[in-house]
C-alpha cells in the first residue's frame, strides 16, 4: 500500500510518532509506546460552539440548538439494529467512551487485547450514524438528567458564570450539554445534517497510542474507512462578532454551598491567526498564569497566609482559534477582596516585571509537566489530537518553552492583561446577604 | 511481591523503565480511630506550612519547583478498618534532568526536613496561626461535604450501615470536635506519629533495590515504628434488613446511595467472583444497571456500583429526578435479584471478566496504580500479584458469580431529595 508517512521524533523525550494521510484526506497518527494498554481515538473538529455552519457553496447557514454536538456524541453509539457500540467493545474487554468539548468531539477506547477488533468497531460506529425520532426522544431524558447533574455542580456553575462575564455573544457562554429546552428542539434531521457536515474525512483524525505496529494500524484503518467516507467541501463556521470588552464585571448566583466559590476570568483578545503563533501565545500566557497564580506565587501565598482563600486555588489558561482567557478558581469568604487583591497584584507585576529567578523556576516546572504527559497512552493520544486540531507539532512545544525569555513574557503581561479585561464570578450560599 | 527488610520497615521495589517519573511512598498503618486520624490529617497540613529550613509554604513550593516540580503529598486515608498515614514523593527520572540534579534525593531531603524539623516553640507547640488556619480549613471541608448532595447521600447510607463499626466513621464530622482541638493535641500526636507502626516503603521506577534502600536509609530513617499495627477489618454477612434515610437540599437532582454488604473481602478466594458480580451489576457501561436503569428506562445519566473489597461492601450511586426514586430503587434491586437467580447472559458474564482482566493488566501502565495495587495487598496479607489476580478472575464460573451475589444484600439507602426539582439557577450580571 502506497502511503506518505511522516516521522515525528523527539530526542529529548525519546519518543516518536508517525503521521499518515488517507486518500480521503483523513489523518491517522500512530504513537508506538510500550504499554499494556492501547488507546485509540477518532475525533472530529466539532464542538459546542459550532452552532451555525454551512458547506462551501451553500447559500444559507444551518442554525442548530445549543448542545447538539454533545447530543450527537451520545447518539453515535446506537447502531441501525438497535445495538449499542458499548456492548461490542465490552465483548472484547475494551473500555469505550466519548467526550465533547467546546471545539471537538472525541470517541475513544482502551484495551489490553483484541485491539484489531476494537479498532474496526471504532471506525464502524463513528462513520455510520443512525437516528430515529424514538431514540432521540429517549436520549433527551438521559441528557436532561446530565444537565441537571451539571447544574448542581457549584464549581462548574462558577466557571460558566465567568465565561458569561467575559463573553457577550460567543457560544462559549453556553453549557456544552445545552439546556433542557434547547435539547428538546433536537431532531433526527438536525443530527444527520450536523453529522454530514462535521463527520467528514478532512475534519477528522485518528490517533492510536500503544504497543502497536504503525503500518498495520494504517492499513487496517484504510481498509475500514472506505471510499464512501469522503472528501467534503470546506466547512464555514459562523461566529457572532464578539466585542473586545468583557460582558460583565461581576456575575453571581446562589446555590447549595457552604462557602462562596469564585472564578476570576481575564479575557485575551490577541489570538494569533497562525497556529504556530498561537502555540507560542499559549506557552507565554500559560507561563504568565503560573507565575502569577500558582501555589509558588507571592499572591497565592499571601492570600493563603491571610486566610482569604482555601488551599486549593487553581488557575489555567485556555486558547483556541476563537477564544482565549485565563481563569483563577477557589473558595473564599471574601471573594470581592480576593478579586481586588488579584487585580492589584497583576498591576504591580505589570509595573515591576517578573523576576528572572522566578521565570527560570517556572520554566523547569513547565518542562517537567510536559515530559510527564508522555507517561500514559491516554494523555499522549488526547494531547496529540489537541495539537493536531490546533495545527501544531506536539514535540515543538518543548522547544517553545526553551526559547521563551523573561522579557518577552513580561512584555506580553504589560500589553495584554489590562484591568478592564477582568471579571469575577461568584457562587454564594443561599443565605448570603448583599453588603 | 517480594519485600525486603530495611531499617524497621519493609521495601517493595517495582523496577520499571516505562515511566518518565519515579514514585516512592511510605505508609504506616493503625487501627482506625476518629480522633487520631483527625489529628493526623491536621498535623500533615500544619507540617506542610513550614519548617526550620523552609519557613513558609512559598519557600517549600519554590524548593519543589526547583526540583523540576517534585510532588510531595503528606496525608492519611483508610483501608478497611485501618487508617494509613504516609508520604508520597513523585519526581522526574534522571534521564530527563540535564543539569545533574538528583531530584528524588532532593525531594526526600525536603520530606525529612518537613517532618523532623517543624516550626515549634520550646514547649513543642506549633505556630498558632498555622494550627488555627488548618482547623478553619478542616471546618470548611466538613461544611462543604455537608452541602454536597452526593456526599450527603453517601454519608446517610454509611451511617445507617456501619453504626458502631470503625469503617465508615468520619474524622471530625462535628464542628465542635475541630474547634476543640488544641495545639498541644497536635503536638502530642506528632511525638508518636513517626513510630505508630513499621513503615512500608514502595518504589516504582528505574532505580535498583539497593540504590533505593540506600536513599531510604540516608533520608527516611526517622520512620522508626516497630511492628505491624494494621488491624483486621470486621467482616460480617448482610443483616437482611434494609434501612432508609432521607434528607433534602436546594439542588436540582436527587442523589441516591444504596449500600450492600457481604462477608466476601480481600484474602477470601471468593473475592474474584464478587469482583465479577460487581462488574456485571454496575461496574461498567455494559452492566445491568447502566443498560437498564439508564439506557432502557432513561431514569438517570449515571448509575453504577463500586466494590470496596477491603470491607466486602458495594455502593450503588445514581442521580435521579425525585419522582423516579421508587422506580429507580426498585429497578436496581430487581437487577440484583436477577443476578442472584442466575439471570446473567453469556455476554454480561464474559464482558465483565474481560473488562476486569484488562483493567488489572493495565495496572502496570501507571506508577500510582501499581503502588496502590501492591500496597493494598501487602497490608491485607494477600499475596496474589497482578497476573495471578487476572488468572483467578478468568477462572471464575457463572455459578461462582451467582453464589457470590447471593451473599450480598441491601442494608441501607440514603436519598437526598432535590428541592429545586429542575429549576434553573439564574446568574445576576452587572
Amino acid at each position: 500500500m502506497k502511503n506518505d508517512r511522516i516521522l515525528h521524533e523527539s530526542l529529548l523525550l525519546q519518543e516518536k510518532y508517525y503521521e499518515y494521510t488517507h486518500k480521503s484526506g483523513l489523518k491517522v497518527y500512530v504513537f508506538p509506546k510500550k504499554m499494556t494498554n492501547t488507546y485509540a481515538l477518532f475525533a472530529t473538529k466539532y464542538g459546542s460552539i459550532d452552532n451555525s455552519f454551512r458547506l462551501e457553496g451553500d447559500d444559507k447557514y444551518t442554525e442548530v440548538p445549543q448542545g447538539i454536538a454533545h447530543f450527537l456524541e451520545h447518539k453515535m453509539f446506537t447502531a441501525p439494529d438497535g445495538s449499542d457500540a458499548f456492548d461490542r467493545f465490552a465483548l472484547y474487554g475494551a473500555d469505550a467512551n466519548a467526550y465533547t468539548s467546546y471545539d471537538k468531539t472525541v470517541y475513544l477506547f482502551s484495551c489490553s487485547e483484541n485491539f484489531e477488533h476494537c479498532f474496526d468497531e471504532l471506525i464502524e460506529f463513528v462513520t455510520h450514524p443512525y437516528f430515529t425520532r424514538e431514540t432521540v426522544e429517549k436520549e433527551q431524558g438521559i441528557i436532561a438528567q446530565e444537565i441537571r447533574m451539571t447544574d448542581d455542580l457549584p464549581s462548574l456553575r462558577s466557571y460558566y458564570g465567568m465565561l458569561r462575564g467575559l463573553y457577550s455573544v460567543h457560544h462559549i457562554r453556553n453549557n456544552i450539554c445545552g439546556t433542557v429546552e434547547s435539547i428538546s428542539r433536537i431532531t433526527p434531521e438536525l443530527l444527520y445534517r450536523s453529522n454530514e457536515v462535521f463527520y467528514s474525512a478532512s475534519n477528522m483524525a485518528i490517533v492510536v497510542c500503544g504497543d502497536v505496529d504503525p503500518e498495520k494500524i494504517y492499513a487496517q484503518g484504510c481498509a475500514n474507512i472506505g471510499d464512501g467516507f469522503g472528501v467534503c467541501r470546506a466547512i464555514e463556521r459562523q461566529r457572532p462578532a464578539e466585542p473586545t470588552e468583557i460582558c460583565s464585571r461581576r456575575v453571581q448566583c446562589k446555590m447549595q454551598v457552604a462557602k462562596p466559590l469564585f472564578t476570576i476570568g481575564i479575557k485575551d483578545n490577541n489570538i494569533p491567526v497562525k497556529s504556530a503563533d498561537r502555540a507560542r501565545r499559549d506557552a507565554i500566557m500559560s507561563m504568565i498564569n503560573d507565575l502569577l497564580f500558582s501555589q509558588t506565587s507571592r499572591l497565592y501565598n499571601s492570600l493563603y497566609e491571610e486566610g482569604l482563600i482555601s488551599p486549593d486555588m487553581t488557575s489555567s489558561y485556555t486558547i483556541s482559534e476563537s477564544f482565549a482567557f485565563h481563569s483563577v478558581s477557589g473558595e473564599s469568604y471574601c471573594p470581592e477582596t480576593v478579586f481586588d487583591r488579584v487585580r492589584e497584584y497583576v498591576e504591580d507585576i505589570r509595573r515591576r516585571g517578573f523576576e528572572k529567578e522566578d521565570f527560570e523556576r517556572c520554566r523547569k516546572v513547565f518542562y517537567s509537566s510536559f515530559v510527564r504527559e508522555f507517561d500514559s497512552t491516554d494523555d499522549i493520544a488526547n494531547n496529540l489530537i489537541s495539537f493536531v486540531f490546533d495545527g501544531i507539532e506536539m514535540f515543538d512545544y518543548a522547544d517553545i518553552i526553551a526559547s521563551l525569555t523573561c522579557e518577552e513574557v513580561t512584555e506580553t503581561l504589560r500589553s495584554d492583561m489590562k484591568d478592564e479585561l477582568f471579571t469575577l464570578s461568584v457562587v454564594y450560599p443561599f443565605d448570603h446577604k448583599e453588603d | 511481591m517480594q519485600t525486603v527488610n530495611i531499617g524497621k520497615g519493609r521495601l517493595l521495589c517495582v523496577n520499571t523503565d516505562k515511566f518518565k517519573s519515579e514514585l516512592l511512598t511510605v505508609t504506616q498503618a493503625s487501627p482506625f480511630d476518629r480522633r487520631d486520624m483527625g489529628l493526623c490529617s491536621l498535623l500533615c497540613n500544619v507540617l506542610k506550612r513550614g519548617c526550620r529550613e523552609y519557613l513558609t509554604t512559598a519557600d517549600i513550593n519554590r524548593r519543589l519547583d526547583d526540583l523540576y516540580d517534585a510532588n510531595i503529598t503528606m496525608g492519611c486515608s483508610t483501608n478497611g478498618d485501618s487508617f494509613l498515614s504516609g508520604v508520597t514523593v513523585e519526581t522526574l527520572c534522571r534521564d530527563f534532568i540535564h543539569d545533574g540534579t538528583d531530584v528524588l534525593s532532593g525531594a526526600l531531603d525536603a520530606v525529612a526536613r518537613l517532618m523532623t524539623e517543624p516550626l515549634v516553640d520550646e514547649k513543642g507547640l506549633f505556630r498558632a496561626e498555622y494550627v488555627e488556619g488548618e482547623k478553619q480549613a478542616r471546618l470548611d471541608r466538613v461544611r462543604s461535604a455537608n452541602s454536597n448532595p452526593k456526599t450527603r447521600s453517601s454519608l446517610i447510607c454509611q451511617d445507617l450501615m456501619f453504626e458502631g463499626e470503625r469503617y465508615g466513621q468520619r474524622i471530625f464530622y462535628h464542628e465542635d470536635e475541630i474547634k476543640n482541638v488544641k495545639n498541644s493535641d497536635i503536638a502530642d500526636y506528632y511525638k508518636k506519629s513517626l513510630s505508630v507502626s513499621s513503615p512500608l516503603y514502595i518504589y516504582v521506577g528505574p532505580r535498583s533495590q539497593a540504590e533505593v534502600g540506600e536513599l531510604i536509609n540516608e533520608k527516611l530513617s526517622f520512620f522508626d515504628g516497630d511492628g505491624d499495627s494494621f488491624c483486621d477489618t470486621l467482616i460480617k454477612p448482610c443483616c437482611g434488613e434494609m434501612k432508609t434515610g432521607f434528607d433534602s437540599m436546594a439542588v436540582n437532582q436527587g442523589k441516591l446511595t444504596l449500600g450492600l454488604r457481604s462477608d466476601i473481602s480481600i484474602g477470601n478466594d471468593d473475592v474474584y467472583a464478587a469482583l465479577v458480580f460487581n462488574d456485571i451489576f454496575g461496574g461498567s457501561p455494559a452492566s445491568k444497571l447502566f443498560r437498564n436503569v439508564r439506557e432502557k428506562l432513561s431514569l438517570c445519566y449515571s448509575c453504577g456500583s463500586s466494590y470496596d473489597f477491603t470491607k466486602g461492601v458495594i455502593f450503588v450511586r445514581s442521580g435521579i429526578a425525585n419522582e423516579n426514586y421508587d422506580r429507580a430503587l426498585n429497578e436496581i434491586l430487581r437487577q440484583l435479584e436477577d443476578i442472584k437467580k442466575g439471570k446473567i447472559s453469556e455476554f454480561e458474564f464474559e464482558s465483565a471478566k474481560k473488562a476486569l482482566v484488562s483493567s488489572y493488566r493495565q495496572v502496570t501502565d501507571s506508577a500510582y496504580a501499581t503502588e496502590s495495587f501492591f500496597r493494598t495487598r501487602i497490608l491485607c496479607g494477600c499475596t496474589d500479584g497482578i497476573e495471578e489476580t487476572a488468572r483467578k478472575i478468568e477462572q471464575v464460573t457463572l455459578s461462582d458469580v451467582v453464589e457470590a451475589a447471593q451473599r450480598f444484600g441491601a442494608e441501607a439507602v440514603g436519598f437526598v431529595r432535590g428541592e429545586l426539582d429542575g429549576e434553573e439557577v439564574d446568574f445576576d450580571e452587572e
